[in-house]
């Protein structure tokens, strides 16, 4: 439980600074909250364009509409934006909270939630408008369409590790935030996301499951449109990973916290 | 219980690591090997607060007060010695320390009272009472960027004045915020520190000595003197004259009169001895300043005359304030000025080079850097904040351009001061009392 550490303890705290980190987000901008689901739609629409229209792409072994195969791709993206999201969070996250580093004893560890609680409200965001265009397309999913949202909490396990990760290393170095610039479009096509893992020939799937986005991405998919359960065992593997990872990032974190002040 | 000390430092020390590149240290961590030098903050300080204790720091800038003080408050960790804190601490480190200035006060108030422990029901049921006591009205719900330091610090006491701390750390924070506000604060300090334990930083040997029960002096990091407030603060003070006078009592005396035969003969006023301290704050680079362009004001600093920078100096000592300009174009007729201000903005004095270079005005090529020197004797200020505001112009005296005008560019406080009444004082060369 190691994980949850002083999260629990500052509770209030976190939902607190989530919920004006998302509102400050829009704060300010004459259409306000309704931007948030302004950019997943036109994430929506311009895969939608260009893949579908422009590209003429379609997803083997799925016969459907061309916004159909676009909320295959749009489940995907949701998940990637999620991750990317945090990953670009956090090399800065300590520097632009001087404050709070230097000036008061802040649980600076909690920082970590209130990203995932924000990048989670994005998500949450992205899932709403993808169930009104199934609701609108398909009608009423599968039942194993309920694993999807379970899928998603390991993935924020791994978020979470790279957030305490790369919070602690953004104070002493600034690299971090141009290297992943720099590996988020290579990322996203190594992410199973336009394309089915099945497509992909073997020795290379099995390299693509090192990055911990296939499994859920895949999963949540076949969970989604496929009317498939996650393999349970899988799942069950992935998250224990994930919960070391998470543990390992937060051991860093704290491990590197005595000197933050000092670096700052 | 009761006489358990809240604070209790044992030979607490703290070595800020200096490394010469950032990724040094990060080296160190992975490949434990030692890159960095060490600087001493703080060294072998021994110190106890009980409930009902105030204690004192002084100490020049630099001398590791804030340092202290952060180890105290947890933000920083010792490396050195033992130090064990009982009880939460209500801390008002800097002006708006640990407000987020994106955030409105409304939203500082909650996160700042949720950090120091207190829960969402406890926040809303004080909320009013925080927010009364800070009386700063419908600023509530703006950023807290927007607002004067006098709003950041009465908010920022506020939310200290309503956490029941156990431990109130107050750093020079009072001495902002108008009169009505101070008393306020002093109120609630005097209250406070019958139940709770005050460790109370500042410049202001009279607050100190008025506050505190005991007071330790801070020098270069180690304590030099610990004890009465009003024994340290004296000897801290009679050591602050003495450092400052004697350079310049030298030059008075080192029989170069001849080479500066048309200056005038330093007055100064016996009874007044030691008794006047003014510090100087850093030239502050990112003050708001004024004018077309083409030069910009670099530096401002007192000297020692011909010699090395001061950070504090003294009325009647004899110092050259250098203003340091670069030209971004030629400058034909370059005057450089300085005013010096009090804080309710009246003009005190102030001088420019146009009278000794009228004739032969200097011209100044593009890029090339130039200094303008004024040595003159400190006038006896009273005691406050005054704010100096170099110039640049480009003409003659009463028809030019304003290239830079940089206000508050730095910060002079007069800590101490012989004057009780009036702007500045004049030395007396001779007073007398003769009865017939």
């Amino acid at each position: 439980m190691a994980v949850f550490g002083c999260a629990w303890h500052y509770r209030q705290l976190v939902a607190r600074l989530t919920v004006r980190e998302i509102e400050a987000r829009f704060r300010g901008s004459l259409l306000g909250k309704v931007w948030a689901g302004i950019l997943p739609l036109f994430m929506l629409s311009l895969y939608t364009f260009v893949f579908g229209v422009l590209f003429k792409l379609r997803w083997p072994g799925v016969e459907g509409s061309t916004l159909q195969v676009a909320l295959l791709y749009f489940s995907g993206l949701i998940l990637f934006d999620f991750v990317l999201e945090c990953l670009t969070r956090a090399p800065a996250l300590l520097a632009e909270q001087i404050s709070y580093v230097k000036k008061v004893l802040f649980p600076l560890e909690i920082l970590a939630w209130v990203v995932i609680g924000s990048a989670l409200f994005r998500v949450l965001v992205g899932g709403a408008i993808l169930l009104v265009f199934y609701l609108a397309i398909d009608g009423l999913p599968p039942p194993s369409a309920l694993a999807a949202p379970v899928l998603v909490l390991p993935l924020a396990l791994v978020a979470m590790g790279f957030i305490w990760f790369l919070s602690a290393i953004g104070v002493y170095v600034r690299d971090f935030r141009h290297v992943v610039l720099v590996l988020a479009p290579v990322t996203m096509f190594l992410t199973p996301i336009f394309f089915p893992l099945s497509t992909v020939s073997e020795p290379l799937r099995s390299l693509l499951y090192l990055n911990p986005l296939t499994f859920v991405v895949e999963s949540v998919r076949a969970a989604l449109f496929l009317g498939t359960w996650p393999n349970w065992p899988a799942l069950a593997l992935y998250t224990g990973l994930a919960w070391g990872f998470a543990w390992a990032g937060r051991s860093w974190f704290l491990f590197m916290r005595g000197e933050f002040a000092d670096v700052v | 219980m009761s006489s358990e000390p809240l604070v209790l430092a044992r030979g607490v020390g703290k070595a800020y690591r200096i490394y010469r590149r950032p990724e040094d240290r990060l080296k160190e961590l992975v490949l434990r090997r030692r890159y960095h030098e060490d600087f001493w903050a703080v060294r072998d300080v021994d110190l106890s607060v009980g409930r009902g204790e105030t204690v004192g720091l002084i100490g020049r800038n630099g001398s590791g007060k804030s340092t202290l003080l952060q180890l105290i408050c947890g933000t920083v960790r010792a490396s050195r010695g033992e130090l064990e804190v009982r009880g939460r601490i209500g801390a008002l480190l800097e002006l708006g320390a640990g407000f987020n200035p994106e955030f409105t006060g409304r939203e500082n108030v909650w996160v700042n009272a949720a950090v120091l422990g207190l829960s969402d029901k406890e926040i809303a049921a004080r909320f009013d009472a925080i927010a009364g006591f800070a009386g700063i009205g419908e600023y509530m719900d703006q950023p807290v960027k927007h607002y004067s330091s006098g709003m950041y610090a009465r908010l920022a006491f506020s939310v200290c004045a309503h956490v029941d701390a156990d431990i109130l750390v107050v750093d020079e924070a009072l001495s902002v915020g108008d009169g009505a506000f101070q008393q306020k604060c002093m109120r609630f300090l005097e209250e406070f520190r019958r139940r709770g334990a005050v460790l109370f930083v500042s410049h202001d040997s009279g607050a100190v000595m008025r506050l505190c029960d005991r007071v330790l002096w801070l020098d270069r990091g180690e304590v030099r003197a610990a004890g009465p407030a009003r024994d340290v603060c004296r000897q801290y003070q009679a050591a602050l004259a003495g450092d400052l006078l004697r350079p310049s009592d030298e030059i008075v005396d080192d029989g170069e009169g001849g080479a500066r035969a048309a200056a005038p003969e330093l007055v100064r006023d016996p009874r007044w001895l030691g008794a006047s301290v003014v510090e100087l704050d850093e030239f502050d680079p990112s003050a708001p300043w004024y004018g077309h362009g083409g030069a910009v004001i670099e530096d401002a600093g007192f000297y020692e005359p011909g010699g090395a920078r001061l950070r504090a100096t003294a009325g009647g000592a004899e110092v050259e304030l250098r203003i340091r300009c670069r030209a971004e174009r030629l400058l034909t007729r370059p005057i450089v000025g300085f005013i010096l201000r009090d804080r309710l903005g009246q003009n005190l004095f102030g001088d420019n080079t146009h009278l000794s270079y009228w004739s032969n005005p200097p011209r100044v090529a593009p890029g090339q850097a130039f200094t303008a020197s004024f040595r003159f004797q400190m006038p006896y200020l009273a005691v406050g904040d005054y704010s100096l505001a170099p110039s640049i112009v480009e003409g003659i005296q009463t028809d030019h351009i304003h290239l830079q005008w940089i206000e508050d560019a730095m910060w002079l406080r007069a800590v101490e001061s012989p004057i009780r009444r009036g702007l500045v004082g004049v030395p007396m060369k001779e007073v007398r009392l003769d009865a017939r």
